[in-house]
């Protein structure tokens, strides 16, 4: 009987470690240049996607060829939100006969027909844009929806999460309100967050004096509009190079970094009060108190051990800072952003701290660092995680778990420090299932 | 006129080249890709459809503005090539819709240069995923077959079965095997899934070749000059595939002793249940399916033309509009919905109380375990049993409970209702499922006092009803 299974017929073959072990031995032997051939992110459009998808009121018209449009609709129908995804047919007959620009615009008249419909934003991808669409060809508005053009093919931008900071950049670029109206003590924050640390952030600037937070992406379109007469952006993330040109563009004042760790939290929460002119005295003691409830949570949770962290969503660096400050060692850390202006604190800070990093990375070079630095932890992608389980290490996707939990202030560094500290303890059960299926 | 799309669920001949070359171990997939289709096709979406980590033996050519607006493609394609050389596995190189909107085909640089790789043009501007695997398949053929003369140990039966993507292709893969081996015939071999393309010469040295699914595979069969079955569904499809592959097997007596005995044990509880209250529910339920040809096709002909349900649909994905079934879902929700994650996210947005049993892909769902078929007998059994379940437990859905509820605390003063109210209860009682509507209809009348009496009103009118979700 057969009984061969595909699973078994994978196992057997291990082919992908045999192609690694001759990617390893090319570049150990004359060739200086290091084989890189799988660069880590999602679908950059994904990024722009799950930003504009989860709007209220907005229905998405996507141009872009068949095979394209089912890939994006299921990530982001798992991802980004449970709505329909609308788009007119885009093959070889329409780009022959030259019907794009017309079938779009039939599109956003059919979906208009809702009336409460507002957005619909026009997601421009990879065929699309190399067919070209005018913008001045699409309307600025069908019935109560306003129509926004949002171009975010895969071959311009290298990173979904790149992708965000266009889509917000189109968006405020859009809606926001004229600066004239600016009102005092506001603040937008930028970056996706986990709900907690938006909630917490939230109450340490209510304590220093700010008196109102927007934080964008948002599900709401008025968010948008609001975030145009802030006084301040603080941006936590440093892919969001756009959108701190806009706010810049406008004369308002922007803030990078985000509270994790004990030095920077401080830093984070004395900068915003300066770029606000607030109660100096007040946010001092207000940073002071924040730091020393951080420090006794990472004195509390000193831990030993090392940990990769190579995701791709462009934040993990922050979570390097605050486990070195636990006292692990990290030797190594890989996004697939580019190095930015906004992330030169980070990039300074570990580079000193003796973390090798690296943007744009590929999983050839996640895989290098894994086999030279062995570590006891990896956080990193699906690809990654996948071939350091098959070494019997513990590993867990950025994406699901760290994404998932507050990483900001006291109670974000508590959560962090305990989830990393039970992941490296659950070394035997990695290496008993590897044994189990190498036997 | 614009042909406006809803939720694409049906992917396209590049995402059919890689989910069908990316299932033999011995070959390594170039694509002529941007980062995106590479990400979608070989990590993302294989990960949540077919629970493959990423797909191994794939590498994209990682288009770039550069090489889309100037350049072209064929440095970075023989770059890639380049650092892939070496490994020992067949290369093929394949363009994508975006590669094929700058023009690019390989095919002669690939003879010129490396005549060992082969070019697959995807067609993917042209081609939907269905199309593409059964195109690819003949391909991997014409290409890869060593042209030897066929020899035939008697009794052989290859399947041309499953790529990744096929939704519960390991369970019906299974069960297909199990009947052939039921019939007295040796499984020789499968491909794509579990061969190499190297194998692809043996399906030619069978007797008997057995198609999976209608929608793919049949170019391949016909190359091979072979008899060719399609998998079956239901009953009695089943039992006629069981015949028929007996008799070109020349193993009829095992194929009747087979089908006997399958009465006897498989299948046993479908005569059970039929025999039982249970079966005679299904005349009263109805239901609704949108997933692949083979599939959509198969759940009609068994459930309502062997079980007796009813019908309100059953769509091919590849053809169906999901405007259309979106509408059809929304004005009248099916008690059972066997579809795919845009018909659950449909039924959700106006909160339906429809059974929704996951049969087809988009949608992020699991089924490599084996014990879930819906082809062939163990198929048609483990559908029966799933229905059963499912109206058990609407059942126990209408049941009163002590769940804790303010009902108790209500005056019991009288409320009168107006005739157009009681019709619209009654008009609405009548799409609740059949096994509950007693319930249904007394839940709704104490839901419609209760808004009643809240808005201070001492008769239940139409506009009352109208409010009630």
């Amino acid at each position: 009987m057969n009984t061969t299974s595909p699973t078994d017929a994978l196992n057997r073959e291990r082919d992908f470690s045999n192609l690694f072990n001759i990617l390893s031995e090319q570049s150990k032997d004359d060739k200086t240049e290091e084989v890189n051939l799988h660069p880590q992110t999602m679908c950059p459009a994904f990024g722009g996607l799950r930003v504009i998808t989860r709007i209220d009121g907005a229905q998405v018209c996507m141009a872009t060829d068949k095979g394209c449009m089912y890939g994006l609709t299921f990530v982001t129908h798992f991802y980004a939100a449970k709505k329909s995804i609308v788009s007119p047919e885009l093959m070889s007959q329409q780009l022959s006969s030259g019907t794009m620009i017309t079938d779009i615009r039939h599109t956003l008249e059919e979906i208009a027909k809702d009336k409460s419909i507002r957005l619909i934003p026009v997601v421009s991808l990879c065929v699309a844009e190399t067919a070209g669409i005018a913008e001045e060809l699409l309307p600025k508005k069908v019935g109560n929806a306003e129509v926004v053009l949002v171009r975010i093919p895969a071959y311009l931008i290298k990173s979904h999460p790149e992708a965000k900071d266009i889509a917000i950049e189109a968006l405020l670029k859009r809606f926001a309100q004229t600066p004239t109206s600016e009102r005092k003590k506001s603040v937008a924050i930028i970056g996706e967050i986990f709900p907690l640390d938006a909630m917490m952030i939230g109450q340490v600037l209510e304590r220093i004096g700010v008196e109102s937070v927007i934080t964008l992406p948002s599900q709401q379109l008025d968010d948008y509009k609001d975030a145009g007469s802030v006084e301040c952006a603080v941006v936590l993330h440093p892919f969001y190079e756009r959108v701190e040109e806009f706010f810049r563009a406008r004369g308002v004042k922007v803030v990078g970094s985000n509270p994790v760790g004990v030095n920077a939290t401080y830093k984070w929460i004395k900068d915003i009060g300066d770029a606000l002119g607030l109660d100096e005295t007040i946010t001092e003691q207000v940073a002071q108190e924040e730091k020393t409830k951080i420090k006794a949570v990472i004195d509390a949770k000193k831990m030993k051990g090392t940990v990769i962290v190579a995701g791709y969503e462009g934040n993990e660096f922050p979570l390097v800072r605050l486990l070195l400050e636990a006292g692990v060692n990290v030797p190594y850390a890989s996004t697939s952003i580019a190095h930015t202006e906004l992330g030169e604190g980070d990039h300074k800070l570990l580079t000193m701290l003796g973390t090798e990093l690296r943007y744009r990375k590929t999983l050839e070079e996640d895989r290098r660092a894994v086999l030279k630095y062995k570590p006891d932890l990896v956080v990193g992608t699906t690809s990654l995680d996948s071939y350091v389980k098959e070494l019997g290490i513990p590993a867990v996707y950025y994406t699901n778990i760290i994404s998932s939990r507050p990483i900001y202030f006291a109670q974000g560094a508590s959560v962090m420090l305990d989830l990393i500290q039970s992941l490296v303890q659950k070394r035997d059960a990695f290496e008993k299932m590897k044994r189990f299926f190498e036997g | 006129m614009t042909k406006i799309i809803r939720d694409e669920s049906t992917t396209s001949a590049y995402w059919a080249a890689v989910n069908t070359l990316g299932a033999l171990p011995d070959v390594h997939i170039i694509a002529d890709a941007p980062i995106g289709c590479y990400n979608l096709a070989g990590v993302a979406v294989i990960d949540y459809t077919d629970a493959i980590p990423y797909l191994r033996n794939f590498t994209p050519t990682d288009l770039t503005e550069q090489a889309i607006s100037s350049s072209g493609t064929t440095s970075i394609t023989k770059e890639t090539i380049e650092k892939l050389r070496g490994t020992g596995k067949t290369l093929i190189v394949m363009s994508t819709a975006e590669s094929e909107m700058v023009g690019a085909d390989h095919t002669q640089m690939l003879a010129a240069q490396y005549p060992d790789i082969k070019f697959f043009p995807s067609n993917s501007l042209i081609e939907d995923e269905w199309q593409g695997r059964d195109r690819v398949l003949a391909w991997c053929f014409d290409n890869y077959d060593d042209r030897k003369p066929p020899s035939i140990p008697a009794g052989t039966v290859s399947i041309i079965g499953p790529t990744y993507g096929c939704f519960n292709s390991p369970s019906d893969l299974h069960e297909i095997k199990r009947l052939i081996q039921g019939v007295g015939g040796k499984v020789k071999r499968v491909f794509p899934m579990e061969s190499k393309l190297a194998d692809i010469s043996d399906l030619k040295h069978s007797d008997v070749i057995v198609v999976m699914y209608e929608e793919f595979g049949t170019s391949l069969a016909k190359k091979l000059g072979r008899p060719i079955l399609y998998a079956p569904f239901g009953l009695y499809d089943t039992e006629q595939f069981i015949r028929d592959l007996g008799k070109l097997l020349g193993k009829t007596e095992q194929a009747e002793a087979f089908i006997k005995e399958e009465k006897q044990t498989t299948l046993k509880l479908i005569w059970d249940l039929w025999r039982g209250p249970q079966s005679e529910w299904f005349p009263t339920v109805n239901f609704a399916a949108c997933a692949s040809h083979t599939y959509a096709k198969g759940l009609k002909k068994f459930l309502e033309g062997e079980l007796g349900m009813t019908c309100v649909f059953a769509e091919n994905s590849a053809t169906a509009d999901n405007n259309e079934i979106r509408r059809r879902l929304q004005s009248n929700p099916p008690q059972l919905m066997f579809g795919r994650i845009v018909d659950k996210i449909y039924l959700s947005e106006v909160g339906a109380k429809t059974y929704f049993i996951q049969s087809g892909y988009p949608g992020p769902f699991v089924r490599r375990a084996l014990g879930t078929p819906y082809m062939g007998f163990s198929g048609a059994v483990y559908l029966v049993q799933e229905i059963v379940n499912i109206l058990y437990d609407t059942l126990f859905q209408f049941l009163p409970s002590h769940k804790a509820t303010n009902e108790l605390a209500e005056s019991d003063a009288p409320i009168a209702w107006t005739a157009e109210a009681k019709s619209l209860l009654a008009e609405r009682t009548k799409h609740a499922p059949f096994i509950s509507q007693i319930s249904f209809s007394r839940d709704l009348k104490k839901k419609a006092e209760r808004h009643a009496r809240n808005q201070g009103l001492s008769t239940v009118t139409a506009e009352v009803i109208s409010k009630l979700s």
